[in-house]
């Protein structure tokens, strides 16, 4: 909000005597130091001048009491002119006094008349330079400015209870150059794209989210403006704060603080060296952050690496909110009714894959699960080939079908018949992860992995799980400041590209030469151009990125082909 | 048009369904425009309800038709000087059990559930109570299995296929057709629990189609469903979910009042909530609390 913002007088709406000119502001007296000079139309410069003021606003806080309970009587309706400093000299006696007593006439009632007449002149006339002129100390003694009383107090009926269009309150800014001057592209999605920039001001990082409007045919979309209206709400140090909204050239943009990484972008670092008490760092913060949004209700609903955001010493916040939403409230038996088309396919849960409109904050506990995993493997644990079938068959194959103890109203689900899995599957969790992780984090994962979503750990259940209170205490990763590069899934994924691209070249060129393939795959730091920043790709699990939840932060582009 | 004309159109409509507001609506207008044909076009909806090539995602499609037919029909009918006397819907009514067998065939209840969601909304439409069925339906309880069937079930028996006699033919046909739609779900948990206790468990990793019920590509069979019509038909019932939250805002006020009933009032207003619980008023009042520091927090000025 600029400086220039005032509250509005207070007193009854209709009191507020907000006709163009009347307000006391108006007549307020430049200080010599304000040169600003409005251009444009004279309506623009009226409407750039206006300065309600806040002297005058306070001085209307005196016990007067007859101002908040004024009278319909024609001379209660200057209110918020008592006292003001700029009273003209030859101002009507009742209204110069600021009492005006309830019912009395002021004695120039008789000369409202006149006064009417001028301010009609006023309107045609040289108004706005006889008194708006910034460099004139002393106000000019303008009787259009007054005349308004008077007609006020003639047509009581016609008071306005709104702001006249002209003092709607706004900034029109003459800057040659954009204060934020974009670097570089950060982040793109179904949503539009993400940039970091530079505040020119303050030299400070921020990253701006451009709206994508191009493609809206019903003007500014419900889900954006869902979006910030969450977004507004937020105030905890885990979850991304809207800085500002600005609007630049037809653009709208989202304006938030700068986070050098993302969780998934950071992870395919190949000098990364995570040790348990980062990790736990890590992950508190993410528990936290996901705890603080479930405590108000909301659901994030997108939760995934490159949407957990990290600065350069391992401060961790949760963004993106275009697929949130804060829960129904429902009478016990009703369902809510939410789309199952939410949350990237990885780290969607098995509720949501069979179809479930009738979910919680559980759905976001999965994905938080998944994490957990992914901060000690380096990889999504359920990588499916961009479908609900595939990703369930994952799900499966990795933690096993449910049991009926396990989860007896699965039954229940929309999809379940049609994904009835028709064999008995163990879990083969332990065997594939136990090892990779400490024995708290293996049993926390555990216990957020359920399949049965009422068997999961709330957010706030999970803090106090054990693996946050034993040893090793949770450590700043300060060595961040030295990695170099900043870690987005975005340029780590465009890199990956280019990489794969350089692999395949590499490939068709020994096929081409006879060589036996397989033996260049094997360095792929070996790239010149790519240097300190090439990643290594697993030749069986790319990391891709999985399809994205569609209207979300949907960073992939390119979807991943399963068969290379 | 004759009805012969009438007839064949309509099939081709009926063939070319597709679960899309416009789609249904087109035929279920369609059908009520030619009522005079109704004998015919109510045939033709039977016949292609049995045709044995028919698939089951179409099945489920027709079923979504029917739900819509019945709606416009009634909704048509009771308008001020309509010329509809509701067409269609008694012979729906009469014929609903045998089209949800249809709609059901066999051990096969992958429309179970969207069944479910048309059955309601055609049983609200016809005005008839199914709130226990409705209730038993979306809770879960074991008890629905009894002693004969956990023997069954230990025995390794298949659950006895559901024709029309397990349902009382005494009972109203809208009834009727809950009593075998509970009768399958019925079904469908016993084959859960008969496959969790007879399968062995597996260990290794098995592949998609040794996990699902997938029907392959090579192989035809009109009540399975391969990978691809699986996941067109989560697409379908997203559509129809989306549809269905299309018209919640729609309140049934009589035209000549102008103003809210008490009965709206009531129905759609105040029975919705619940008075606050003690943790909930405490969370409201938090939250209040909240929005006035942020409030407070945001003029420049001290405002008290």
């Amino acid at each position: 909000m600029s400086d220039r913002y005032r509250p509005p007088p207070t007193g009854p709406k209709g009191k507020r005597n907000y006709n163009e000119g009347s307000h006391p502001a108006d007549r307020r007296p430049r200080p010599a130091g304000d040169k600003f000079t409005p251009t444009g139309p004279k309506r623009f410069q009226e409407r750039d001048n206006y300065r309600p003021s806040s002297d005058s606003y306070k001085s209307n806080q005196n016990p007067n009491h007859s101002q908040r309970s004024f009278p319909t009587g024609p001379s209660g309706a200057k209110p918020s002119a008592s006292g003001t400093r700029s009273a003209p000299p030859a101002g009507p006696s009742g209204y110069k006094s600021g009492t005006p007593g309830a019912g009395s006439k002021p004695t120039t009632t008789s000369t409202n008349g006149n006064y009417y007449n001028n301010t009609n002149k006023r309107h045609s006339g040289n108004f706005s330079t006889a008194k708006y002129d910034p460099l004139n100390k002393k106000p000019k003694f303008n009787p259009g400015a007054l005349s308004r009383v008077p007609a006020v107090r003639q047509e009581p009926l016609k008071i306005p209870t709104k702001l006249d269009k002209n003092q709607i309150y706004s900034i029109r800014t003459a800057r040659s150059s954009e204060i934020f001057q974009r670097t570089q592209q950060v982040g793109e999605g179904t949503y539009g794209k993400v940039y970091k920039a530079k505040n020119q001001v303050t030299s400070e990082f921020v990253a701006l989210k451009r709206l994508r409007l191009e493609t809206e045919k019903e003007g500014f979309p419900i889900t954006a403006i869902r979006e910030i209206k969450l977004l507004q709400s937020f105030d905890h140090k885990n979850v991304i704060g809207l800085l500002e909204m600005m609007v630049e050239q037809n653009q709208i943009f989202m304006i938030f603080d700068y986070m050098e990484h993302d969780l998934t972008g950071l992870l395919t670092h190949p000098e990364l060296k995570l040790e348990d008490c980062h990790r736990k760092f890590l992950f508190k913060q993410l528990m936290e952050g996901t705890d603080y949004l479930h405590q108000k209700r909301i659901m994030h609903r997108d939760i995934k690496g490159s949407n957990i955001l990290i600065d350069n010493i391992g401060r961790l916040k949760i963004a993106d909110f275009g697929l949130a939403r804060p829960m129904k409230i429902v009478k016990d038996g009703e369902s809510p009714d939410y789309t199952n088309r939410v949350i990237t396919i990885w780290y969607r849960p098995p509720e949501l894959l069979l179809g479930s409109t009738d979910y919680g904050r559980q759905v976001d506990i999965w994905g938080v699960g998944c994490l957990l995993i992914e901060l000690y493997t380096k990889h999504a644990i359920f990588q499916g080939y961009n479908d609900e079938v595939s990703q369930l068959h994952k799900i499966f194959n990795i933690m096993g079908t449910p049991t009926l103890e396990d989860w007896p109203d699965i039954q229940n689900l929309p999809w379940f018949e049609m994904l009835k899995p028709k064999i008995n599957k163990v879990s083969n969790f332990e065997v594939l992860f136990k090892h990779s992780m400490t024995e708290d984090s293996f049993d926390l994962a555990l216990k957020l992995l359920q399949l049965n979503p009422n068997k999961r750990l709330t957010a706030h259940q999970a803090l106090n799980h054990h693996y946050f209170t034993k040893d090793p205490k949770p450590e700043p990763l300060f060595f961040l400041k030295e990695l170099k590069g900043e870690w987005h899934e975005f340029e780590t994924k465009k890199l990956r590209r280019k990489e794969r691209k350089r692999l395949q070249d590499e490939r068709e060129r020994q096929k081409a030469s006879g060589e036996v393939p397989g033996t260049a795959s094997s360095r792929p730091n070996a790239s010149p151009n790519t240097g300190m920043r090439s990643i290594p790709i697993p030749p069986s699990a790319p990391h891709t990125g999985p399809q994205t939840a569609p209207n979300s932060g949907g960073n992939d582009v390119e979807m991943t082909d399963p068969a290379t | 048009m004759d009805s012969f004309e009438a007839n064949t159109q309509f099939t081709q409509l009926l063939r070319e369904l597709n679960p899309t507001v416009q789609s249904l609506r087109k035929a279920a207008h369609f059908a009520i425009k030619n009522w005079e044909n109704e004998d015919y076009l109510f045939t033709s909806i039977m016949s292609i309800l049995q045709d044995p090539k028919i698939e089951v995602n179409t099945k489920s499609t027709i079923f979504q038709f029917i739900d819509i037919l019945v709606n416009e029909s009634h909704t048509i009918s009771s308008q001020p000087r309509s010329n509809y006397s509701y067409p269609y819907i008694s012979s729906v009514k009469n014929s609903l059990p045998s089209i949800l067998l249809d709609v059901l065939p066999a051990s096969n209840n992958y429309n179970l559930h969207s069944v479910f969601n048309s059955l309601r909304n055609i049983s609200r439409v016809l005005k008839i109570d199914c709130q226990k069925f409705e209730d038993d339906f979306s809770s879960f309880s074991p008890d629905i299995l009894d002693d004969n069937d956990r023997q069954n079930i230990d025995l390794n028996v298949p659950y006895p296929n559901i024709t029309l006699e397990n349902s009382d033919s005494a009972n109203d046909p809208v009834t009727r057709t809950w009593e075998l739609l509970s009768q399958k779900r019925k079904q469908s948990y016993y084959e859960r629990l008969r496959l969790l206790k007879h399968q062995k468990p597996v260990e290794q990793e098995v592949k998609e189609s040794e996990m699902f019920n997938l029907r392959p590509k090579d192989k035809y069979g009109p009540n399975e469903l391969s990978r691809k019509q699986i996941l067109s038909r989560m697409e379908d019932d997203r559509e129809t979910h989306k549809r269905s939250k299309e018209n919640l805002w729609v309140v049934n006020r009589p035209k000549e009042v102008p103003y809210v009933t008490e009965h709206e009032f009531q129905q759609y207003y105040w029975n919705r909530y619940d008075s606050l619980s003690d943790k909930d008023e405490k969370a409201l009042l938090e939250t209040l609390d909240d929005f006035n520091t942020v409030v407070m927090a945001s003029y420049k000025d001290n405002q008290f």
